[in-house]
């Protein structure tokens, strides 16, 4: 008893004795080692922009009215300043902070967001830097827990790929899978940058039909359709304000994308997005719509078609008006097929994965296609992902080609998850029969989850076009 | 004469880690960061010292604490040991030197898993006094050192055909040992995990060859003596027969 005391006393004395070491040096080294990290990413910041090396910095770390973290200037050695940051707090849980870029004349020369992420590997923080026009500068790993080798390789051989890149329309090595953990947390990261900054210019757009729009949030998403989303818009005390209906179509002249605002009935007038790049003729066109404003949409001509512009323009108003009065059952049968507008009796299939189908009707009852629902119970194969069901419901016309394809449930974990959802609109447009490995190059499979959605729509094509032919 | 010996003894605790027993290249212990942060001088040097620190305080305090740490808890006693001076080394290195902290990277904290330093705790720092204790850790840390350097500059030059310095260690400054500037020098196999098991792997033979060479000498030397010996023996009987012959 007494040796098992002795011991005991013994491993206490040493544990104390460790712990008090360690607490003394980490004293003594924390605040070198903050200012250390802090001073090493101002510097890649100047690097970033082909800013001189500052030969000192001053960090102001003191909150103001604007910024809400800090700011940091450089200068060389005669005190001549030759850059400076400043930091804000950005108002997503994934997105750490967003610093804006100044040359020494203080002018804006771009903008850096820090995504902090933790995925299997442990932490993972990227640097995404952008120059005004949207145009990718760097993307750079500033702190990673992640094993040394994978994040060499992807330093070596991936970040450089993303540079000269728009940050709305980045190319991905593996646009459908993020093949490994650590890049897949550098792609949500970029992707994650091009949300901010895209939010970001919408905003600034929607602040031209409603000039105290302070925050958005996208209450429907319309996967079919030149309609891309309906946006509540918020004032600073988060009073709804009105929807905004994003919308897109091409003419002779290229991609038009509009933004129509329509609350109740009301029209509070149709904006070009990114209007510092639109034609005259465009704004033009637009400009005949503001006397409109404030009226109600059945008192829009829309029969007027002077250019090509009216008619797209008029046709986009069109379509938002239809969003807008839609009912909520309405709505669901068009997430599957565009023009649905009744869907007939569902017939069971007894033939795994598939469960059913509903075949779907337009107004004058013609027949568009039949939805099908699958279902797989996916394996606990990778990660954290434990299994489950995934039920998937995928709409085929009566050409054989795929429309939609909407998961109604999976049990996938976040970051995987999203991706499911992302990659799934690349589904559109594929028609039976299927050519050997097709599917697999429109959606790799890369998750277990993955194999399955190829699994259920490779199976759903095949009955389609089995029961089409007969 | 007696403190004489003394001296020689404690000298050859210190310098028997260099070159005879080297833990590289001798003992195959520590081969881990061996391979891992011997892509530049540097790193290997920077690994050297925080080893030449772990290693010689942790021999110190389990030299001064060996008699009351009881038997049953020996290992689990010596790892908090080490793993304190570990991460004070840990904490110490990034307030000091950040470039070496993230060149080292996660091989700093390993170096608690370093068969070198728990097998002098437990076969030298356990069974002696204080001062051999830390001439011994002293010495194999050095010789640890010296051999992450010659692998180091090895693996760089190749790889390079330079020696740069002042990059990762806190010099205050950066230039070029060596600087040939010549593109046919450089291979970069030998900055990978292959140039990094080739070098070691040649410098083993040569510390191999030379092992045996030695050896093969001290034979030779020893049979010539053993020789002359017999020789001597047998002059001596000889003469002592022509003594009695005579007598």
């Amino acid at each position: 008893m007494l040796n098992k005391l002795r011991i005991a006393l013994v491993l206490l004395i040493i544990g104390a004795a460790s712990g008090l070491s360690i607490v003394a040096v980490n004293q003594a080294t924390e605040d070198v080692i903050r200012e250390n990290r802090l001073r090493e990413e101002h510097e890649l910041y100047f690097e970033i922009f082909d800013l001189e090396k500052p030969d000192s910095l001053d960090v102001d770390e003191e909150p103001r009215d604007v910024y809400c973290r800090r700011e940091a200037k450089g200068y060389d050695a005669d005190r001549q300043k030759i850059g400076e940051v400043h930091f804000f707090c950005v108002e997503d849980e994934a997105v750490h902070e967003r610093a804006e870029v100044y040359d020494g004349d203080g002018n804006q020369i771009g903008q850096v967001f820090r995504v902090d992420d933790v995925n299997e590997h442990g932490e993972i923080s990227t640097l995404v830097a952008v120059d005004m026009n949207g145009e990718i500068i760097e993307v750079a790993i500033a702190r990673t827990e992640n094993t040394p080798n994978y994040v060499q390789r992807i330093k070596d051989n991936h970040l450089d790929d993303f540079i000269g890149q728009n940050i709305q329309d980045v190319e991905f090595y593996d646009g459908r899978t993020g093949a490994t953990i650590t890049y897949g947390s550098i792609r949500s990261a970029v992707n994650l940058t091009g949300e901010n900054i895209a939010a970001d210019r919408a905003l600034a757009d929607y602040r031209r039909i409603f000039p105290d729009a302070d925050s958005y949030e996208v209450v429907y998403d319309y996967a079919l359709g030149c309609i891309d989303s309906r946006r509540a818009i918020y004032d600073g005390d988060e009073e709804l304000l009105g929807h905004i209906y994003p919308a897109e179509m091409d003419n002779e002249h290229g991609t038009i994308h509009l933004h129509v605002a329509i609350f109740e009935e009301i029209f509070y007038g149709v904006k070009a997005a990114r209007p510092d790049r639109a034609s005259e003729e465009k704004l033009e066109a637009l400009e005949k719509y503001e006397a409109y404003e404030g009226e109600s949409i059945h008192d829009i001509d829309l029969d007027y078609e002077e250019t090509v512009y009216d008619e797209t323009i008029n046709h986009l108003i069109e379509q938002a008006i239809v969003r807008c009065q839609e009912s909520d059952e309405q709505r669901e049968l068009r997430q599957l097929f565009r023009w649905a507008s009744s869907k007939g009796e569902t017939v069971d299939i007894d033939e795994e994965p598939l469960i059913d189908y509903t075949p779907y009707y337009d107004e004058d009852d013609e027949r568009l296609g039949n939805v099908y629902t699958g279902e797989i119970d996916t394996d606990p194969l990778s990660g954290d992902y434990e299994g489950g069901p995934l039920n998937l419901s995928v709409s085929i016309d009566t050409d054989g080609v795929v429309n939609n394809v909407i998961i109604n449930s999976d049990e996938e974990s976040g970051f995987a998850s999203d991706m499911l959802e992302e990659e799934i609109s690349m589904f559109r447009g594929i028609d039976a029969p299927i050519d050997e490995g097709e599917i697999d190059s429109v959606f790799s499979g890369a998750t277990t989850a993955g194999h399955s959605v190829n699994d259920i729509v490779e199976a759903a094509l095949d009955y389609h076009a089995e029961r089409e032919d007969e | 004469m007696a403190k004489k010996k003394k001296d020689a003894g404690k000298l050859s605790v210190f310098t028997k880690g260099l070159i005879q027993q080297n833990p590289i290249f001798v003992f195959l212990l520590g081969l881990c960061p061996a391979l891992a942060v011997t892509s530049s001088l540097e790193t290997g040097v920077g690994m050297g010292i925080l080893v030449i620190f772990v290693l010689t305080a942790s021999n110190i305090v389990v030299s001064l604490f060996k008699n009351f740490i009881p038997e049953e808890i020996k290992i689990p006693a010596y790892i908090v040991i080490i793993a304190t001076f570990v991460t004070i080394v840990d904490l110490g290195t990034e307030a000091i030197s950040p470039p070496l902290y993230d060149s080292l990277g996660i091989f700093i904290p390993l170096i608690v898993a370093n068969c070198l330093i728990m097998g002098r705790a437990t076969s030298f720092a356990s069974q002696n006094n204080v001062g051999r204790s830390a001439l011994d850790g002293l010495g194999m840390s050095l010789g640890f050192g010296l051999a992450m350097a010659l692998i180091g500059a090895t693996r760089e030059f190749l790889a390079t055909g330079e020696l740069a310095y002042g990059v990762y260690l806190p010099l205050g400054f950066e230039g070029s040992i060596i600087g040939l500037e010549a593109a046919p020098f450089s291979m970069e196999v030998f900055v990978g995990p292959a140039g990094g098991f080739i070098v070691i792997g040649v410098w083993l033979a040569i510390f191999n060859a030379i092992g045996q060479h030695r050896q093969h000498r001290r034979k030779i030397a020893r049979d010539r003596w053993i020789e002359k010996k017999k020789q001597q023996a047998a002059e001596r009987k000889r003469r002592k027969a022509m003594e009695g012959g005579s007598a």
